[in-house]
């Protein structure tokens, strides 16, 4: 078939005898066949490859999209967990010293004249069940576990002493270390008889699979509780501190602290050692911050140095290296402007691992982006404007700031949106200007109220000592911080799923704010384009 | 009268031409802060690397076997990095030369002109998704996926790390690949199709050998991309510098290192600092080679319609 087919695609041998000689079959229909064929096969490759090639687009947007679809799985049931926390510090409620329930008073029994008295109510705390972890319960019985239900299900309904630490409020079930029937006549099960520390009384009760145990209200001593404090909180989900663990009483618990509880979401937590109570509050501020000095540092210096290049400069060595040098710029990886933000701002000019540091270093790390953004948009307006400007008289800057910035203006924000998000995702040069990971403070706010330190003052705790307002509009510059992409870093690098799911949410956060940037930079793009019409 | 007038105009032009003057020299020198920059970035590299380099010899940074410069008894063998940044980045282009380039082709030869405006800037969403956001891709869905099909393989490795770092860098090959190549003009297609050309026969043997520069650019940019990568090897691929060319090994890449260092406390001035000062100024040597390489290669492109 090849010996006298000629290349592919080519053909120029054939047509010409065709004018002339017209009875030559064979040969002619051979060679046709053998062109047809070659040009099918053409047409299949090409086919083919135009399949390939939207597969591996698709597919690479497919990566993305099970990626998108992987944070919104594993991280936005965490995005809108809640949890717990103690409403008067802000602080998650802690195992170790305090008892969760709900607060309630009641008329005091002629019985315990030693507790307040004199008409006085007495108060409660109805703790919150526990989930009890079943293997734990089998080493704590002393049963194999195929025994365990039944073994549970004979004591369900009788009182039960349980010894162990309790997990932090809204985690895992509960590992009990010993757990043992209480017959009445036991001296720990009476009123009042000393147990251990971390002992509890009250009844196990069947959940499904799970079991769960009930502690018994314990009736509170307060010691330095103000009664007008436990009024405040009757009726409500509340956290005592334990006074001391070696007081521990069936029935009776002495407090020093009464906390109401409140709700908190992921957004609105710090971060925290357990996964549940650990948000992304500080991080976000930071985040936000961090943005406000890089935007104050890359727009100003960015757009003036487009505008210069662009309007001003003019072709010499000097504009050359410049442009030279932005492009180079544009390409040095991320860590090295880490290295820099460490060497210069952090030691040089001391001004240490502060959220000014990171923006000034993520500001000169966006400002090749914007420079380049800003010629961008301001090479689009046409020779005509400017030259009508400077026909009426108009000086240079008069004709940049009148009419070439505010037509370039919606060009520069595209840019300056670009630049933004990849601030917002850029982690390695915090890092290595010295980001904090664990802050369980935000920045001081520019106002303050403080209270006054006078001698001897506020002593009771009441909180009505004097306060005055300190003004302090740039503290938070100089305060150290964390941002979201290292929030997230830091969670992906511990080895608990749970807190892998936190780094999902926190993903989901960031990849919500970048994309959505960027997409909104798409189109102000596109709009810019359909809409100018010189 | 006419000479108070002439007195006026020049007393107000002369405030006006001052003021210009002035706002021309400060956007001047806000043009020049790029310069600085540049000088800034060399100069603390170059400072801080040569207090290193005072107490570790350059023959030794390059011939040690090993990089460990935290240990007591430390080794400067960089090579044991650069090991791990090559491994990843061979790796990464792997997947983003061919898909990159594919795509790119498919853009700008066989998508409808709208489908192309729609599909460009999602594809170049891939390039904006933060990193770290990558790195939780590879170590927690990309390695348990590839250990499935690898018995053995360990939970950090530069495999996973080096794929999800070549889906990063597409965008950057795609998109200026299609650039280079919608700048051939139309006529040249259209001389390959009279010729009785498909799409495909154009595509290879006429669009992007004349788009080559671009294209090359492109690549070069993916390639000062993937060795400049951070996050997605720091979580990923591991914190052990190792010399090995296995990529479903672990090791640690020269940025890696850089983050490894930093997160941990380090006093100013003791040889850790300078170490990731002298890791930098290798990295950023190495990305200026294809920075400026890329450059002329645009600008050469440039040049050709």
């Amino acid at each position: 078939v090849a010996a006298d087919t000629p290349i592919p695609g080519g053909a120029p041998g054939q047509p010409k005898p065709a004018a002339d000689a017209r009875p030559r079959p064979p040969a002619s229909r051979s060679s046709t066949n053998a062109l047809l064929a070659i040009i099918r096969r053409g047409k299949r490759r090409d086919r083919l490859f135009g399949f390939t090639g939207a597969f591996l687009i698709f597919a690479s947007l497919g990566a993305l999209g099970v990626l998108i679809a992987d944070l919104i799985h594993d991280g936005a049931p965490q995005l809108v967990h809640t949890h717990l926390v103690k409403e008067e510090t802000g602080y998650p409620p802690s195992f170790l010293t305090d008892v969760v329930g709900k607060l309630v008073s009641r008329p005091a029994l002629a019985t315990a004249p030693a507790v307040g008295g004199g008409g006085e109510p007495e108060w409660v705390i109805e703790p919150e069940p526990l989930r009890l972890d079943r293997s734990s319960l089998a080493v704590a019985l002393g049963v194999p576990p195929a025994e365990l239900d039944a073994r549970l299900a004979a004591l369900s309904g009788q009182r039960v002493l349980l010894q162990g630490l309790p997990p932090d409020l809204g985690g895992a079930a509960m590992s009990p270390d010993k757990l043992a029937p209480l017959p009445p006549d036991a001296p720990e099960g009476k009123p009042g008889a000393k147990i251990h520390r971390n002992a509890m009384t009250g009844t196990l009760a069947r959940n499904g699979d799970d079991w769960t145990f009930q502690p018994e209200p314990l009736v509170l001593v307060p010691e330095d509780v103000h009664a007008a404090h436990l009024r405040r909180a009757e009726g409500e989900r509340v956290a005592v501190t334990k006074r001391s663990a070696l007081r521990r009483e069936v029935g009776r618990l002495t407090i020093t602290n009464v906390s109401t509880l409140r709700e908190r979401s992921f957004l609105m937590s710090m971060p925290a050692s357990s996964w549940y109570q650990a948000g992304i509050l500080a991080a976000a501020v930071g985040t936000l911050l961090v943005m406000v000095v890089t935007l104050l540092t890359a727009l100003p210096l960015g757009v003036a140095a487009g505008v210069y290049l662009e309007e001003y400069g003019r072709k010499n060595w000097l504009t050359a290296i410049i442009e030279v040098n932005i492009a180079n710029l544009a390409g040095v990886p991320s860590i090295i402007w880490g290295l820099l933000g460490l060497g210069v701002f952090v030691y040089l000019l001391n001004l240490e691992h502060s959220i000014l540091t990171a923006g000034l270093t993520l500001g000169l790390l966006v400002l090749p982006i914007v420079i380049i953004a800003t010629r961008e948009a301001i090479r689009s307006v046409p020779r005509t404007i400017r030259d009508a400007s400077f026909a009426l008289g108009a000086t240079k800057w008069q004709t940049v700031r009148n009419h070439v910035l505010p037509y370039s203006m919606s060009g520069i924000l595209t840019g300056s949106i670009v630049a933004l998000s990849r601030a917002i995702g850029e982690t390695a040069p915090l890092i290595v200007i010295g980001a904090v990971v664990y802050i369980d403070f935000l920045p001081p706010p520019p106002f303050e109220r403080v209270p006054v330190a006078t001698v001897g003052a506020d002593v009771a705790g009441t909180g009505a000592g004097e306060t005055e307002l300190r003004v302090q509009p740039f503290a938070w510059l100089r305060s150290p911080f964390t941002v979201l992409p290292i929030q997230m870093f830091d969670w992906t690098s511990r080895p608990e799923r749970e807190f892998h799911r936190n780094a999902a949410a926190a993903g989901l956060v960031l990849i919500v704010m970048t994309l959505g940037l960027n997409a909104t930079a798409i189109y102000l793009r596109a709009r810019l384009r359909k809409r100018i019409n010189w | 009268m006419g000479a108070l007038g002439q007195a006026l105009l020049r007393r107000g032009s002369g405030v006006t031409y001052v003021k210009e003057r002035v706002i021309e020299v400060a956007l001047a020198l806000a043009a020049l802060s790029s310069v600085l920059i540049t000088l800034g970035i060399v100069g603390i590299l170059v400072y801080e690397a040569s207090t290193f380099f005072r107490n570790v010899s350059l023959a030794r940074f390059l011939t040690d076997r090993e990089w460990t410069p935290l240990f007591d008894n430390p080794q400067y063998g960089i090579l044991a990095l650069v090991c791990g940044t090559f491994v990843t980045t061979v790796v990464a282009l792997l997947v983003a030369v061919p898909v990159g380039t594919v795509s790119a082709i498919w853009l700008s030869e066989y998508a409808p002109a709208r489908l192309r405006e729609v599909i460009k800037p999602m594809l170049e969403l891939l390039a904006a998704v933060p990193t770290v956001v990558y790195g939780y891709f590879a170590l927690l869905l990309v390695t348990p996926l590839l250990q499935r099909l690898i018995p053995g393989l360990p939970a950090f490795n530069m495999l996973s790390a080096g794929l999800v770092m070549g889906l990063m860098i597409i965008p950057y090959i795609s998109s200026l690949s299609e650039d280079a190549m919608r700048a051939v003009p139309m006529h040249m297609r259209e001389g390959s199709y009279a010729m009785g050309a498909t799409k495909m026969q154009t595509a290879f043997r006429v669009i992007f050998p004349s788009a080559i520069s671009g294209i090359t650019a492109a690549y070069v940019l993916g390639i000062s991309r993937a060795v400049g990568e951070t996050m997605v090897v720091a979580i990923a691929a591991g914190m052990q510098p190792q010399r090995t060319i296995d990529p479903t090994e672990p090791a640690a890449t020269i940025t890696a290192f850089i983050v490894q260092v930093s997160k941990g406390d380090l006093p100013y001035g003791s040889i850790g600092y300078q170490s990731i000062f002298a890791a930098g100024l290798t990295l950023f040597l190495l990305t200026l080679l294809f920075n400026i390489g890329g450059y002329w290669l645009r600008k050469r492109y440039r040049e050709v319609y």
